[in-house]
């Protein structure tokens, strides 16, 4: 057993900083999460707990701390062909060494959010379906790894079959509180089935065979005329359909796959779909994408396939004959472009599956609508500002990745919702909002904070040649008297204006929005200079 | 004369507590193939990421056209063609994706020439890059170098991967080629037969620190190497002015000495240290490299590093 030692050692070795990140992610999330769905009344629990959430988790980690993808046992090292041990052995050790892992994980964040959020899940089913679902994912991603537009499909049936026999444990607020005889041959039956697979296909993969038609993937292979002639013609395009084709397309069919996800976990506890079962789920499915940041950040940082080794800039790329102002606006704009696909099929998958579902009397939307048109101009604003507000978010993320450093990324992206974990988590232990005590400097901080980081950067970035002088301030005095108009036109800025006691609250709540419209340059700034960051170490 | 295409003061580079690059300082006339040699980790592939702007000088400075690659990347980058000694082109495009792509960034782009180079080096454009062996990715990476025509080609290691045949007939030709055009070519390579055959000069770079730089007959002619005979335990002649390098010779009190200066004044000094000298002869490229990158005189040959650095 020597040969199966080594293995799980060097398993081990690659396995324990995804193993520890999920776990702490997973604790930060769920205490996110209960924080969020609390005061909703929300109990559906442990399935969408731990299907989206460490779906995210996963994502975030992984893509963002370009682990290498074994840390997972997802996707089979071609090197350990070399070994001369059997495939059924070979299979095996990365088929149990994934499960211990995601074990581990599972009953690390479990066993945390039982103790800190007294919660009663369980953990025998749970982690018997993770088990399932792991093994189903390995035995796909070795037999598809190279053709990728191949695992959803494959996933398709699998996925199917998984959800008809644990639909009736989802009915219930806690997804296998009861675990029956039943239940554990039911899993232990598809897990055997799953691991099977796993082995099968890394044996038919060592033999040079494949689970797809030969003549399908041949035929793909076979040169001749472009079936893309067209030329890209400007620099710009070039980079738009690079980053497009690499994140983009993956990051939209993402969101579209966790929009579903989430829908069908919003229908499962219910007997039927309705508009208040699916209201319900978009309005913590908008948590979640608040809570998907990371993700985003992971996709942007590192490509999905984790085959970068210059995150965020390859040599490639950096090698352009394209000044560093340039390329970063053409990235940025990519990667807005993204981002902007994604919110996208968001949108319209939320309006179309309302228009589907539909609300009897009334429709769920009609209150924002007569809102709307009963104060035309201030929804007119605020739709600016709140398409500002994903120019801001997006573009700050990009800065972030753009500068190539996993740890600026890692601190930029992740402290936030540390800290905000860290306050649900003391609340919880020591009874202390933390969030309150800060909410008052906070809120007198937000503007000036905003505006003065935006006014520097600015200032930094045309010193440095990055930015031209005389249309960033004219843009500077526009996006202020965007902000200003917008503040005027909003009731609610102006009661809490006035009836603030703090003088400095008072002008902060003022200049909140002119300084938030203001720092819609502010990506505009820091895009290049982290750029030249990355590009001229 | 012409500015230099590329010249370089005094550069110096640390990573950590190692150095990478120390006062290094080089110049590259236009026209010229300057053939960059070295052990591994001497500082090849770091020069020549200064050279592109990649990395930032800490101390010097680097000027490419007259340029500085970091303050104008766009007009040093639009006039050189690289190919790099890593595997960094992207994996899922097709080779005609590639070509697609990068020529929106070079107004010069050649497709005849494009085409011709595909035809001469086999390429299958339908194939994808994370599918090509290590050759057939370097032969992509060359077209694309060499699509624009690019002033000033830069090659870091591109033989490593290219099969004898190819090496010989497809890369030397291009960079005759490229050099017959006016163009200026620099590359690096752990290749001492293939710097030989297609380098007008040669810059030699150990520890960080260019310790030759020099036309390739230039070299061979300030280089040389005795077979001495001495009697007793042998005289300290590592420590002999000029001397780089001596080794055991076949028979016993012989040995042989790699030199550099004037011969007569070198084998005076060897005359001095109480051997004498049974044969004198030219040295090949070979020896004064493997002379140069020998640490166990790295003390002794520092002293003519300064000096013999351009």
């Amino acid at each position: 057993m020597k040969a199966e030692r080594a293995l799980y050692w060097e398993y081990a070795r690659l396995a324990w900083p995804v193993v520890m990140g999920l776990s702490i992610a997973g604790c930060a999330l769920a205490g996110l999460y209960r924080a969020a769905l609390e005061p909703l009344g929300e109990r559906r629990d442990t399935l969408a707990f731990v299907a989206v959430l460490s779906t995210l988790a996963l994502v975030s980690v992984l893509a963002m701390l370009n682990v290498r993808a074994e840390g997972l046992a997802l996707g089979f090292e071609r090197r350990l062909y070399r070994l001369p041990l059997p495939s059924w052995r070979l299979a095996l050790a990365r088929q149990i060494s994934g499960l211990i892992a995601t074990s581990a994980i599972l009953l690390v964040v479990t066993l945390c959010s039982r103790l800190l959020y007294g919660v009663d899940w369980p953990i025998v089913g749970p982690v018997l379906l993770t088990a399932v679902i792991l093994a189903w994912a390995q035995a796909i991603s070795w037999s598809y790894a190279d053709v990728p537009f191949l695992i959803a499909p494959a996933c398709a049936p699998v996925a199917v079959s998984l959800f008809w026999l644990t639909r009736p444990h989802l009915r219930a607020a806690n997804p296998y509180e009861s675990f029956a005889l039943t239940d554990a041959l039911a899993l232990g039956g598809f897990l055997g089935l799953g691991t099977v697979a796993g082995v099968l296909a890394v044996g038919l993969d060592r033999a040079g065979k494949r689970l797809i038609p030969g003549a399908f993937l041949s035929r793909r292979r076979q040169p001749g005329p472009s079936r893309r002639q067209q030329p890209l013609v400007t620099p710009r395009a070039a980079v738009l359909w690079r980053e497009w084709m690499e994140k983009g397309r993956l990051l939209t069919a993402w969101t579209a796959l966790a929009i579903l996800l989430n829908l069908a976990m919003s229908g499962a506890g219910s007997p039927s779909f309705s508009a208040d079962r699916l209201l319900s789920g978009l309005i913590s499915w908008s948590g979640f994408m608040l809570l998907a940041g990371p993700a985003i950040a992971g996709f942007l940082h590192a490509r999905f396939d984790l085959e970068t080794r210059d995150p965020g800039i390859d040599r490639l790329r950096a090698t352009l004959p394209l000044t560093n102002q340039r390329l970063a606006w053409d990235l940025l704009i990519a990667i807005q472009r993204t981002l902007g696909a994604s919110w996208v099929v968001l949108v319209l998958s939320t309006g179309g599956a309302l228009l589907l579902v539909g609300s009897g009397s009334r429709a769920p939307w009609m209150p924002i609508l007569e809102a709307a048109t009963s104060r035309p101009a201030a929804a007119g604003l605020a739709a600016v500002l709140a398409l500002l507000w994903f120019w801001v978010i997006g573009g700050l993320v990009a800065a972030l990745v753009l500068t190539g450093r996993t740890w600026v990324v890692g601190v930029g992206v992740f402290l936030p919702y540390g800290l905000l974990g860290l306050a649900f988590v003391t609340q919880r232990i020591t009874g202390r909002d933390l969030l309150q005590d800060v909410a008052v400097p906070a809120a007198i901080s937000i503007a000036p904070t905003l505006l003065g980081a935006t006014l520097v950067g600015c200032f930094v970035a045309i010193r440095r040649q990055l930015l031209r002088p005389a249309p960033t301030v004219l843009s500077l005095l526009g996006l202020a008297m965007l902000g200003g108009l917008a503040a005027w036109q909003n009731p609610w800025i102006a009661r809490l204006a006035t009836t603030q006691s703090t003088d400095a609250l008072e002008l902060s709540v003022l200049l909140l929005l002119p300084a938030f419209a203001c720092s819609a340059l502010l990506p505009v700034a820091l895009a290049p200079m982290a750029l030249a960051w990355n590009r001229h170490r | 004369m012409s500015d230099p295409v590329i010249e370089i003061r005094e550069l110096s580079r640390r990573f950590g507590s190692s150095i990478a690059l120390d006062h290094i300082d080089l110049c590259v006339a236009e026209g010229t193939v300057l053939g960059l040699i070295g052990p591994n980790g001497a500082g090849k592939t770091t020069l020549i990421k200064h050279i592109l702007g990649l990395l930032r000088s800490e101390q010097g400075s680097t000027r490419v056209f007259g340029l500085d690659p970091v303050a104008d990347p766009e007009g040093v980058l639009s006039r050189i063609g690289y190919v790099s000694e890593e595997r960094d082109l992207p994996g899922w495009m097709r080779i005609r994706d590639l070509y697609r792509y990068t020529r929106a960034f070079f107004p010069n782009w050649d497709d005849a020439l494009v085409t011709e180079l595909t035809e001469r080096f086999q390429l299958d454009v339908g194939q994808k890059v994370k599918t090509l062996s290590r050759g057939q990715h370097v032969r992509t990476a060359l077209v694309l170098a060499l699509a624009h025509r690019p002033p000033l080609l830069v090659l870091d290691e591109p033989s490593s991967g290219l099969d004898p045949v190819v090496r010989r007939d497809v890369l030397e030709s291009i960079v005759h080629t490229t050099a017959q055009s006016g163009s200026t070519v620099l590359f690096s390579s752990h290749l001492l037969d293939e710097v030989e055959r297609l380098s007008d000069r040669l810059a030699m770079i150990v520890d960080g620190r260019i310790v030759v730089h020099d036309e390739l007959d230039g070299i061979r002619q300030r280089h040389w190497c005795f077979a001495v005979h001495y009697d007793g335990p042998g005289a300290p002649l590592a420590n002999v002015d000029g001397v780089l390098k001596s080794k055991p010779g076949l028979s016993p009190g012989e040995c042989e000495v790699i030199g550099e200066g004037d011969p007569e004044e070198l084998a005076r000094a060897l005359t001095a240290q109480g051997v004498s000298v049974l044969e004198r002869r030219p040295t090949t490229l070979d020896e004064v490299f493997l002379a140069r990158i020998d640490p166990a005189h790295s003390t002794q040959t520092a002293a003519h590093r300064t000096d013999h650095a351009t």
